[in-house]
Formats: structure tokens, sequence, C-alpha cells
């Protein structure tokens, strides 16, 4: 690491402006790569469009993938409320009472690794095509990790700090609010780092297979009727929709959580 | 002596489970009929048994699927962990490429890579692939990296070279870094070969989820549910048994 | 002495970039050690002292000044194998067992294996672990840990043995007790020792010269000649000779801390150093 450092100040540039070009590079010469040979090898645009006409393609479409866009990111963005929601509650009752923490972890460590895209058409089967089945999957996808995080987190209080709480004869909820919540950050946001993309992701796919809206169900659409370039379409922005999302929690953390130690 | 608290953890665990099984049971019988999307645990076992053949078949397609994209998975994650270390310039040119391959939704490639790679086994092998190497490549870059500081010196004064410190010393680091994301990195190609069935697939248990989703068949459904489950942990105990067996002893020792 | 030293340092300065920027570790430090000297460093921690042993083992680079080791550059010795070392982490491989590790080193250099074994054992042996070859890392307490660190050390018959606070982490009396090993270690093969540490009483009771090193950056502040004789016991640690040698090093260690306390308290510093017992 040390190596690496001084050898790119030996090139003059700052290692930061370094290692962004090279980041960004990464993905550009992706791109170019596959223009060229989209472009040199004539492949049809069904099986790889030029990227070079997804953006002029992007713009004709912009309407329709607008309206696709639109109730993703809601049921999402529901999903995602909710699932944290419901996450820090049961979290915290799971914390300060000890009938729920026998009771509920037992089963919620045994649930969790159910992977729930997986049992999307289970969800469908019981609750029906439509708006109900993508914001409860994006719920589920949201609530395991989060709950089992703020669990962990409201936990790890070092023990020594605590005693200093009690000392001065804190009550419970200065402890919470204190403490612990703010012990528990770091582990909340390692969790929405997962949520926020996969919440996502699970939405898309439940859209795809369990409604008629958003682009999960454009691209299921678009792709028994033939409609590639908007198919491609649909992907490309469901994608940068996963990362931007991942890109906001990620700054998120980096400004609200930077006194922890990187785990 | 360190088996004993993790046996009364999983015998918690189970408990809870089978406490929820009885009272879905109970909560089943009670409706009696009027959820037909919910069937008794018991429905679902009569179903598990009177299909089995079924089931065999289908799982026979899904984890060979699971299978080859795994092995693919861990051979092009390994490989690109070994040239992140070795290379920082490609690490950071290559990294965000494996992010944004890991953001595309499964689901929505399938349709290209049926158009790409047709009906046949390689479509569902791909998404296997991609529902799976990313964690592994995570996982193995930083049980690579987890080599600390002092043993770095310790061999640069020995003048180890790059090839030395890789096999006597980065490799065995990462061993329990690699099961750990075998363990999760097998269900999730099991999980991916079955979503890859989702769509223009005539076999395998992702063609008999959706089929029986679609004709509303709570107890077909359910049942074949149980099935990729019991596959998706079989895939994560066949590693956390290497596990126990190989790098278990001076892990568990260490800690 | 005419003879070259084996290790040389003249104005050796090390500047290390950080995100914050620029952080002098070691300025302009010259310091020479004989072959077969044991040369204790003490100083404030986070002064330099490990970034001087790691450019004198080759594996940081001074930005100015040279290093001369056995009449070549610190990197030519590390190729020639000259260097044996002992972090203050015993770093021990925790999937190998205590002969495993201790032969790590000649597995690198490519011995075969009959003769891996027995230098194993034979330094095994001369640490005091005999019996113990086939345990793992866990399963040794810290001490063991350390001890077999030193072997580890030592398997390649280092010209130089580099010591970075090996015993930091062990309680006294331990402590003392690997003190004592290492002195009879030491006295039968007298390589030349480079030792840092913080520890004013273990440098007076290992080493032919303490050298004291200035908060950072570090540079030389004093050299104090250790005239106890040898073979050093423990027992002397308790004679007046020693405390004297002990308030010398202690006097220059904390110098500038005193001054500073003691401008605050409007007094003069000298009054409080312990280094003027003896002129009394
Ligand atoms: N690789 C490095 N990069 C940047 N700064 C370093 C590095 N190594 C050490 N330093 C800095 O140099 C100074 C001296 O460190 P070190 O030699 O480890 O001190 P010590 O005397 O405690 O052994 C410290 O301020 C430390 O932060
Ligand atoms: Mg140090």
């Amino acid at each position: 690491m040390n190596l690496s450092a001084t050898a790119t100040i030996r090139h003059g540039l700052g290692p930061r402006l370094q290692s962004g070009l090279l980041k960004v590079g990464g993905l550009a010469a992706l791109v170019v790569v596959w223009q060229i040979v989209t472009a040199t090898l004539g492949v049809p645009s069904y099986i790889l469009p030029e990227p070079s006409q997804l953006g002029p393609g992007l713009l004709q479409d912009r309407n329709q993938i607008l309206d696709g866009l639109r109730p993703l990111l809601v049921q999402s963005a529901l999903g995602f409320a909710f699932g944290n929601a419901f996450g820090i509650v049961l979290a915290a009752l799971v914390n300060r009472f000890a009938t729920v923490r026998v009771t509920v972890m037992p089963v919620a460590l045994a649930v969790r690794s159910i992977p729930i895209v997986a049992i999307t058409p289970l969800i469908t089967l019981i609750l029906g095509f439509g708006l109900k089945t993508t914001v409860t999957v994006a719920t589920l996808i949201t609530f395991f990790p989060a709950f089992i995080n703020m669990v962990r987190g409201l936990a790890a209080v070092d023990r020594e700090a605590l005693q200093l709480f009690r000392t001065l004869d804190a009550g419970e909820l200065t402890v919470f609010w204190k403490l612990r919540w703010p012990s528990a950050m770091p582990y909340f946001f390692s969790a929405l780092k997962v949520t926020a993309p996969a919440a996502i992701l699970g939405a898309t796919v439940a859209e795809y297979i369990a409604s008629n809206s958003g682009l999960g169900y454009m691209i299921q659409n678009a792709s028994t009727n033939f409609q590639y370039r908007l198919m491609w379409e649909a992907t490309i922005v469901t994608t940068a929709a996963v990362i931007v999302a991942f890109a906001v929690v990620s700054w998120l953390e980096t400004m609200l959580v930077r006194w922890a130690p990187e785990r | 002596m360190t088996h004993l608290p993790s046996f009364r953890h999983w015998a918690r665990r189970v408990a809870a489970v089978l406490g929820v099984l009885v009272a879905w049971q109970v909560a089943a019988q009670l409706a009696d009929g009027r959820a037909r999307a919910v069937p008794p645990p018991t429905a679902i076992l009569q179903t598990l048994a009177a299909n089995w053949d079924l089931f065999v078949g289908d799982l026979q397609y899904t984890l060979l699927e699971a299978a080859a994209g795994f092995l693919i998975a861990v051979v092009i994650a390994v490989g690109l962990a070994l040239v992140f270390i070795r290379s920082r310039p490609a690490e950071l040119g290559l990294y965000n490429i494996a992010v944004a391959m890991h953001s595309i939704p499964f689901i929505a490639i399938v349709p290209i890579l049926v158009i790409w790679l047709g009906n046949g086994y390689s479509p569902k092998i791909a998404v296997a692939v991609l529902a799976s190497f990313f964690p592994i490549l995570v996982n193995t870059t930083r049980g690579l990296r987890a080599v600390d500081e002092q043993t770095t010196h310790l061999l640069r004064v020995l003048d180890a070279s790059w090839w030395q410190v890789l096999t006597k010393v980065r490799w065995p680091t990462a061993l329990p870094y690699l099961l750990t994301a075998f363990k999760v990195g097998a269900p999730s190609a099991v999980l991916g070969a079955t979503i890859g069935e989702w769509i223009g697939s005539q076999t395998g248990l992702g063609y008999r989820i959706l089929s029986a989703m679609f004709n509303f068949d709570p107890d077909l459904l359910w049942a074949t549910m149980v099935v990729s489950a019991l596959a998706a942990l079989a895939g994560f105990l066949l590693f956390d048994l290497l596990e126990r067996l190989t790098v278990g002893r001076w892990v568990a020792e260490a800690r | 002495m005419t003879a070259d030293p084996a290790i040389d340092l003249r104005g050796v300065s090390k500047r290390y970039l950080t995100r914050g920027g620029e952080v002098e570790a070691v300025s302009s430090l010259s310091l020479a050690i004989r072959a077969g000297e044991f040369v204790a460093v003490i100083g404030p921690s986070g002064c330099g002292k490990s970034t001087l042993l790691k450019m004198v083992a080759g594996i940081e680079t001074p930005t100015a000044g040279t290093i001369t080791v056995e009449g070549g550059t610190p990197d030519q010795a590390r190729r020639r194998r000259l260097f044996g070392v002992v972090f203050q982490d015993p770093v021990l491989l925790p999937w190998r067992t205590l002969e495993g590790n201790v032969s790590l080193p000649l597995e690198i250099v490519g011995s075969r294996r009959p003769e891996r074994a027995r230098s194993a054992r034979e330094l095994i042996e001369l640490v005091g672990l005999a019996g113990f070859e086939a345990s793992l890392p866990a399963q040794l307490s810290g001490g063991m840990k350390q001890r077999a660190a030193i072997a580890r050390a030592l398997i390649l018959n280092p010209s130089i043995l580099l010591l970075d606070e090996p015993f930091g982490a062990l309680d006294e009396y331990t402590r003392n007790q690997l003190n004592l090993e290492l002195l009879r270690i030491w006295s039968q093969s007298r390589v030349t020792a480079l030792l840092i540490t913080h520890s004013i009483q273990e440098a007076v009771l290992l080493a032919d010269r303490v050298v004291v090193l200035t908060p950072r950056p570090a540079r030389v502040a004093m050299e104090v000649d250790v005239t106890l004789p040898r073979p050093r016991q423990l027992a002397q640690l308790r004679t007046r000779e020693c405390f004297e040698l002990v308030g010398r090093v202690s006097a220059a260690l904390y110098d500038r801390l005193e001054r500073e306390a003691g401008r605050e308290r409007g007094e003069p510093a000298a009054a409080l150093a312990p280094g003027h017992l003896d002129s009394r």
C-alpha cells in the first residue's frame, strides 16, 4: 500500500486523482470496447445495442421509461421505508425486553437466510398481483438485514461507556438515544448498503412476475413483444438506479458515521 | 467444548421453527380452507411425498446448472481477486465493472441471456454465475489482503518472493474467508439457477415454481419451494462441513 | 577500533507523505553500530523508532542520507539474508505448528525438509520450548510465542538481529525472564543487535550502548555507554551503577517534558533532572 502511494506521487499525479481516473477509466474502457465491438462486427441491436445509440434511444423513449421508473422507485422506497421502520422498532424491543428477545431472535435467525427474491412467487400467490406484492417483497428484503444489524448494533455498546452512563444515573431513554443509537449507526449503515440496492432489485423481480407497472414489468413486456431496444433501456436504467441507491447510501455513511473505524 | 453453545443455539432455533410449524398447522386447520394460498404443513408434506419423482427430475436440472455456475463463478472470482492483489491499478479499473455487473437485476437479463445463449442450460448457468460471483470476489480479495502489516514486513526481510508470500501466507489466510464466501455463494448459485428457470424454460425447480404460481396450485408451489430451499441449504452445509474439516481447527482456536 | 561499523547511518531522514501532508519521522540521524555490539534505541512513542529499524532492514527507503549494512545497502543485506527480526507481535502463522513457524525462513530460502526439521528443533530447544514442536500458536502463551519468534529470527544464522519492542506486550516478569534468555542467546552468538524498546531498564540491562532519540522527528538526543560488566544478571539492576545509568537515560528521555513542565510552574528545569544525582 505504501509502495503504490509513493509510486503514484513520484509520477506527479495526486494519488486520489489517479485512482479516481482509474475507477472511471475502467468503466469507460468497457463502454468503448463495447462500442467498437458492436459497431465493427455489426452486431444486431437486439443482441447487443451500440452504446452510442442508447442515449438517443433513451431520449426518444424517455416518457415510457419514466412511466416505468416512477412506480419502481415508489414501490422500492415504500418497501425500504417499511422494512427499516419495522426492523428498527423490533430491534429496539428486542434490545429492551428479554422476553421479546428469546421469542423473536431464534425465529428471525432461522428465517433470515431465506432469499426473499426466491419466494416472490409464494408472496404473489398469497397477496395477488400488483402493488401489495412488490412492496411486500421490498419490505421483507429490507427488514431482515435492518433488524439483525440493529440488534447487533444496539448491543455493541462499549461496556465501560454503559457503566459510565449508569454511574451518572442516566435513564433507559437517555442510554438509548445517547449511547445505543449512535453506537448502532455503523451497523445500520452496513445494512443499508445491502438493502438499498436490494430493495430495488427485489421490486424489479416482483414487478417482472407479478405486476403490470414499473421497469420490471416493462422489461418482461418488452421482451415478450420483441421490443428489444426498450428492454435494453429499461435494464440499463434499472441498473443505474441500483448503483445510484448504493452510492447515495455510501455517501451518507461517510458523512454521518465518519467517526467509526472501518469494519 | 466449543461445540456446546453452538449446539444449544441450533436446538433453540430448531425449537423455534417447530413452534412456528405447529402454530401454522393449527391456524391452517382452524381457517379450514378459507386461506387456500397457505396450506397446512401436512398438506405440503403430502404433496412432497406424492410428487417425489417429479422433484427429483427437476432437481437434476437445477443442481447441474447451479454447480456449473458456481464453479465458473469461483474460477472468475478467485482469478480476479489474484489480479486485484497483484495490481492496484487493475483493481481500481476492474472493481467498478464488477460492481456494475452485480447491480444488474438478474431477472432483467434473463431474456437477454436467452437471446444470446438459447433455451438450454447456458442462460441459467450464466444467471447462477452472476448471482454468486460477487460475494466470492469481495471475500477472496479481503482474505488475501488480511495479512497483517508485521507479517508482511517479516516476509520482506526474508526476501520472500510474491509467489512464496501468496502460497505460504496469503492463501492460507484467505481460506476461511473463501469458505465463508462459498457458504454464501453456493446457495446463491442455486437461487440464480432457479430464477434463470423462471423464464423461457420447461424444466427445473424454477419452472415448476412459476407454473404452480400461474396455475394457482398452492400445495405444489409450497412443496417446490421446500425442495429448492433444501437444495440451497445443501449447498451451504457442504461448505460448512468443509470449513469445519479444514480451517475450522485453527480458526476456532485462534479466536 | 578501526574496523568498519556493521551498521552505519549517516544523515538519515525519512518523510512520509500522508493525506494530511508530510510527516517527518526521522531527521538527519547518524549512528554507527560496531559488529557484535548490542545497541538499544529508546525514544517517545511515535518518534520514528520503527521507521529507523525498517530502513535498516531495507523495507523502507530513507528520503535522505545513506545507510550501510556490512559494506552494502540495506537492500543487499536483506537479499543476503543477514537479518533476523522480531516484532512486538510474534506474527506466528496460526495454521502452522511451532516447528512449522520456526522453520518458515528456511522454507523461503528453499532448504530441504530434513535440514529444516533439524535446525528448527535445535532452535526450539535453544529458546526453551522443547516439547512444544507440534503445538499450534493458539495453544502457546504470550511469552512462548515471543520465544518462538526469537527462534525464527535466529534460524538463518543472521549476523544482525533487529528487535522492535519485542517484549513490549508482555508482563514485567515474563519480560525480565525473556531478557535473560536473550542475553544468554546473544552472548553465545555475538551477533550485532539493534533493540528498540521503551523500557529504560531493559535497555540498560541488555545493551552495550543506549541511544536516546528525541520526539518526532527522531534525532539522537544522547548516547549512554552501559558500563555494567558482562555476563549480566538481574541482580545488577539493583546496583548503584545501574541506578545512575537509568537516571542518565531517563534524564535524556524526559528532558523536553521536564523543561516544559518546569516552564509552566516557573521552575528551573535542572533541579528536577534525576541525571544530576550522580554529579552531586
Ligand atoms: N507507512 C507510514 N505512512 C505514513 N506515516 C507513517 C508510516 N509509518 C509511520 N508513520 C508515521 O511516522 C511516525 C513514526 O512512526 P514509527 O516509526 O512507527 O514510531 P515509533 O517510534 O512509535 O516506532 C509516526 O508519526 C507515524 O504516524
Ligand atoms: Mg514502533
